[in-house]
C-alpha cells in the first residue's frame, strides 16, 4: 500500500497546472462550466481543443483513440485539477470519463470512427437522457420509446433535469424499445445527433443556475439504427458501468477544499473572527474534505481492481463527498454570514451542497448500493 | 499510489489473525477486566509485530495494521502505544508502554499496569518508567482499564518530539477507532440481517439500512484516513485531521449500531459492547474532537 504519488504522476499534475494556465481564461468563475452563454461555450471548446493538441484531455484512453493509455491515478489527478479550476472543461468531463469509454466498449467501428476522434478532439458537447419525469432514482421504468421502422428508431418521450442540452451536439439517449419486456430488459442506449428534427430543449428555471437543468421533449425523431450502441434491448448494463463510471469522474472533493480555504482566507480578511468556535467548524469540515478525498482514491483503487464487477466503494466515496461538501457549506456561512449569499465562491457552495445529493444517483441510492454491496443486507 | 495490500502486508495480516484466533477475542478481554494481557504482548514482540514499524522494509502503515487487527480483536493490551506511537518516538521500548496527556482532565488507560509512559505536555514530549509517575486507578466500565497518572520526574525526549508524539498518538486513535468502528459495523450487520420483526429481516427497511449504511461510509472513511496519515507521518495536518473525523464518526457508529441492535446490544454477553464502550474512551482522548479540529484549523490556518 502506497499513498504517494510518482514522479510521472507528479509531473502529470504540474503539465496540468501548467495548461489550466496558459488556456484558460483568467475571468472562468465558479459557475462558468454551465455555459450560460454562446461565448462562455466557445471558450470552453477552445480550451479543450488546446488541452486535446497537448494530450492531456484523454490521456486515460488508449492510443489508439488518441490517448496515451494513462492510468486511472492520472485520469483523477485530471479531475482535481480542471475541478479545481471551476471545471474549464465544461461538460466535457463526460464525453472523457464515461462516454467515449461507452463508445470504445460497446461501438461499432463507424461510431467509433465517428465520435472518438471529435470527442478525443475536444470538439463536441454531450448531454445525457437518463432521467424521465416519472423515472428519477428507479430509472428502470423509463418510458421514452424507440420503435424499430426500417433503417430508423422513433423516439417519442420526454427526458428531464438534463444538464447542458442547451449546447449538446449529442445526447447519449436511453429510451424503451421493447415495451413488454421485464423493465430493466428492453432498454437500450442510442447516439442522438441534437440537430435532429423534433428534438426540443427547454430550459427549467432553477436556483442552481441560469441554464443547468432542461426538459427535453421528442416528437417523432427519426434516428438512423446506426446509432444504437450495443445490442438492442440490453442497454442496462452499459448504464450502470457508465454511472459506476460517473460516480468517481468528479473531484467534487477538490472544489469543496479550494472553497473552504477561500472562506477562511475571506472570513479573515473582512474582519470576521477567527476563534475557537470558527476554528471548530473550519477544523470539522477540512477533516470531512480530506476523508473524502482518501476514500474517492480508494474508490479509484477498487476501479483498478474490481474491473466490470461491484463497486461498493464507489458509493462509499459519494456519499463522503456528499457530506463534506454540505459541511463546507455550513461552515462557510458560518465563517462569512450573510455576505456568503453574495459571495461568488461560497454562493456556488451553498448551491451545490443543495444539488450534489441529487444528480447522479441520489444520496439515498447511494445508501442503498452501500447497504447491499458492503454490507451484504437483505433487499427490502 | 497503490491503495491495496502487498503481498508481505497480507502474509503480517494473515499471521496476526492465527494469533489472535488463539490468543485474543472477546472472552479473553473479558476475563481480564482490570489487567493487561502481556502473555498476548508477549507473543506479539516474539513475532516481532510490536516492532514492525521499526524492522527494515517497515512502515507506520504496517503498524496500523497491527493495530487495526488487534482493535478487532478487543486486544486487552496498548497495542498502539507500543507498536505505533513509542515506534516514531524511541529507539527501544519496554513491552507495556503508557501515553500520558497531562491535562488535568486526561484519563490514560492502562494507567498503572505500564513499564513506562510516553508523557505529552506544553513543553513537548518526555518519557517516564513507572516509578516515575503516580497512578490512582478509577473504576471503569468503557473497556479499558483507566487512571489518573501524575509524572513525578521525566525524561525529555528533545526539541520536536511533542508535535511527534501528538501526530503520532492521533494516527494510533484513529485507527484504533476505525478497527473498534469496524468490528461494531460488522457485527450490527449480521444481527440485522437475520433479526426478524414485522416477517422480515429488519436490515430489510431502509430505516435501518440507511443509518447502517452512514455508519459504513464513517468507518471505512475512519480507517483509510488513518492509513493515510501513517503512510505520511511527519504530515501534521492528516494526523489531526485522520483523529477529528475518528472521533466524529465514533459518536455516530455507538448511536447506529446499538439503536438498530436494540436491547440485546448492551448486554455483556452479546459483545458490542466491547467496541462501543472502547469508542467512548478513543473519542474523547486527548480532549475529543473539538480539541483535534481546533488544532487541526490551527495548522492549517495559522495567525498570519
Amino acid at each position: 500500500m502506497n499513498f504517494e504519488w510518482t514522479a510521472e504522476e507528479q509531473a502529470f499534475r504540474e503539465a496540468v497546472r501548467d495548461a489550466i494556465a496558459r488556456y484558460g481564461s483568467p475571468e472562468w468563475g465558479p459557475r462558468d462550466f454551465e455555459l450560460t452563454t454562446p461565448e462562455l461555450a466557445e471558450t470552453c471548446r477552445a480550451f479543450c481543443r488546446a488541452l486535446a493538441k497537448e494530450g492531456l484531455l484523454t490521456p486515460n484512453w488508449p492510443k489508439e483513440y488518441g490517448g496515451r493509455d494513462a492510468s486511472p491515478w492520472e485520469q483523477l489527478i485530471l479531475s482535481e485539477e480542471m475541478h479545481g479550476a471551476f471545471e474549464p472543461r465544461g461538460p466535457q468531463y463526460m464525453n472523457v470519463n464515461w462516454i467515449g469509454p461507452a463508445i470504445m466498449a460497446y461501438g461499432t467501428p463507424r461510431q467509433k470512427e465517428l465520435h472518438l476522434p471529435l470527442i478525443a478532439n475536444g470538439d463536441v458537447f454531450w448531454c445525457q437522457g437518463f432521467s424521465e419525469p416519472d423515472a428519477g432514482s428507479d430509472l428502470s421504468a423509463m418510458r421514452t420509446a424507440a420503435v424499430r421502422d426500417g433503417d430508423t428508431y422513433v423516439v417519442n418521450g420526454q427526458k428531464i433535469w438534463t444538464s447542458y442540452a442547451h449546447a449538446a451536439d449529442y445526447c447519449f439517449l436511453l429510451a424503451r424499445t421493447d415495451p413488454t419486456a421485464e423493465a430493466r430488459r428492453g432498454i437500450s442506449a442510442l447516439l442522438v445527433p441534437m440537430d435532429s428534427a423534433g428534438i426540443e430543449v427547454r430550459t427549467i428555471p432553477n436556483i442552481a443556475g441560469a441554464h443547468v437543468i432542461h426538459e427535453v421533449f421528442f416528437r417523432d425523431v427519426h434516428v438512423d439504427a446506426s446509432c444504437l450502441l450495443g445490442a438492442e434491448n440490453d442497454g442496462w448494463a452499459l448504464v450502470l458501468n457508465s454511472l459506476a463510471n460517473e460516480r468517481i469522474g468528479i473531484a467534487r472533493f477538490e472544489r469543496s477544499a479550494r472553497a473552504l480555504d477561500a472562506a477562511v482566507a475571506n472570513a479573515r480578511q473582512a474582519g470576521r473572527p477567527f476563534g475557537p468556535c470558527e476554528k471548530e467548524l473550519a477544523g470539522r469540515a477540512l477533516a470531512y474534505n480530506e476523508v473524502a478525498r482518501v476514500l474517492n482514491y480508494a474508490a479509484v483503487q477498487e476501479r483498478i481492481s474490481a474491473g466490470e464487477g461491484p463497486r461498493p466503494a464507489a458509493s462509499i466515496s459519494r456519499v463522503a463527498t456528499v457530506t463534506a461538501i454540505r459541511r463546507t457549506a455550513e461552515t462557510s456561512l458560518e465563517l462569512l454570514g450573510q455576505p456568503a449569499l453574495v459571495d461568488p465562491e461560497a454562493d456556488e457552495q451553498l448551491a451545490t451542497a443543495t444539488t450534489v445529493a441529487i444528480a447522479a444517483g441520489s444520496y439515498e441510492m447511494q445508501l442503498n448500493n452501500v447497504a447491499r454491496l458492503s454490507l451484504n443486507l437483505p433487499k427490502g | 499510489m497503490l491503495l491495496q495490500l502487498t503481498a508481505d502486508q497480507d502474509q503480517l495480516r494473515q499471521s496476526l489473525r492465527v494469533l489472535f484466533d488463539r490468543q485474543a477475542g472477546w472472552e479473553r478481554s473479558r476475563s481480564l477486566e482490570n489487567d493487561v494481557d502481556r502473555p498476548l504482548l508477549s507473543s506479539m514482540q516474539q513475532a516481532g509485530f510490536l516492532d514492525v514499524a521499526s524492522t527494515e522494509g517497515g512502515t507506520l502503515l504496517d503498524a496500523v495494521l497491527v493495530v487495526e487487527e488487534a482493535e478487532a480483536a478487543c486486544a486487552r493490551a496498548p497495542v498502539a502505544a507500543r507498536a505505533l506511537v513509542a515506534a516514531r518516538l524511541l529507539d527501544s521500548a519496554p513491552l507495556v508502554v503508557g501515553l500520558v496527556d497531562t491535562d488535568p482532565c486526561a484519563l490514560t488507560r492502562y494507567a498503572g499496569l505500564c513499564d513506562a509512559y510516553l508523557v505529552l505536555d506544553s513543553g513537548g514530549a518526555s518519557y517516564a518508567e513507572a516509578a516515575q509517575v503516580d497512578v490512582t486507578p478509577e473504576p471503569s466500565r468503557w473497556g479499558y482499564p483507566l487512571g489518573r497518572v501524575r509524572v513525578r520526574r521525566a525524561a525529555r525526549l528533545g526539541s520536536g518530539t511533542g508535535g511527534r508524539l501528538l501526530a503520532a498518538w492521533q494516527v494510533a486513535l484513529a485507527a484504533e477507532m476505525g478497527a473498534a468502528m469496524r468490528r461494531a459495523v460488522d457485527l450490527t450487520a449480521t444481527y440485522v440481517t437475520h433479526r426478524t420483526q414485522f416477517g422480515r429481516p429488519i436490515g430489510s427497511y431502509q430505516a435501518v439500512s440507511h443509518a447502517l449504511s452512514e455508519a459504513k461510509v464513517a468507518t471505512e472513511g475512519t480507517i483509510w484516513m488513518a492509513r493515510r496519515a501513517a503512510a505520511d507521518p511527519d504530515d501534521t495536518i492528516l494526523a489531526a485531521a485522520a483523529a477529528t473525523y475518528a472521533a466524529d464518526a465514533a459518536g455516530l457508529i455507538v448511536q447506529r449500531t446499538h439503536q438498530v441492535t436494540g436491547a440485546i446490544g448492551i448486554t455483556r454477553e452479546y459483545g458490542l459492547v466491547a467496541s462501543t464502550m472502547r469508542l467512548g474512551v478513543l473519542r474523547s482522548e486527548l480532549g475529543g474532537p473539538r480539541r483535534h479540529a481546533i488544532g487541526l484549523a490551527e495548522l492549517r490556518w495559522p495567525q498570519p
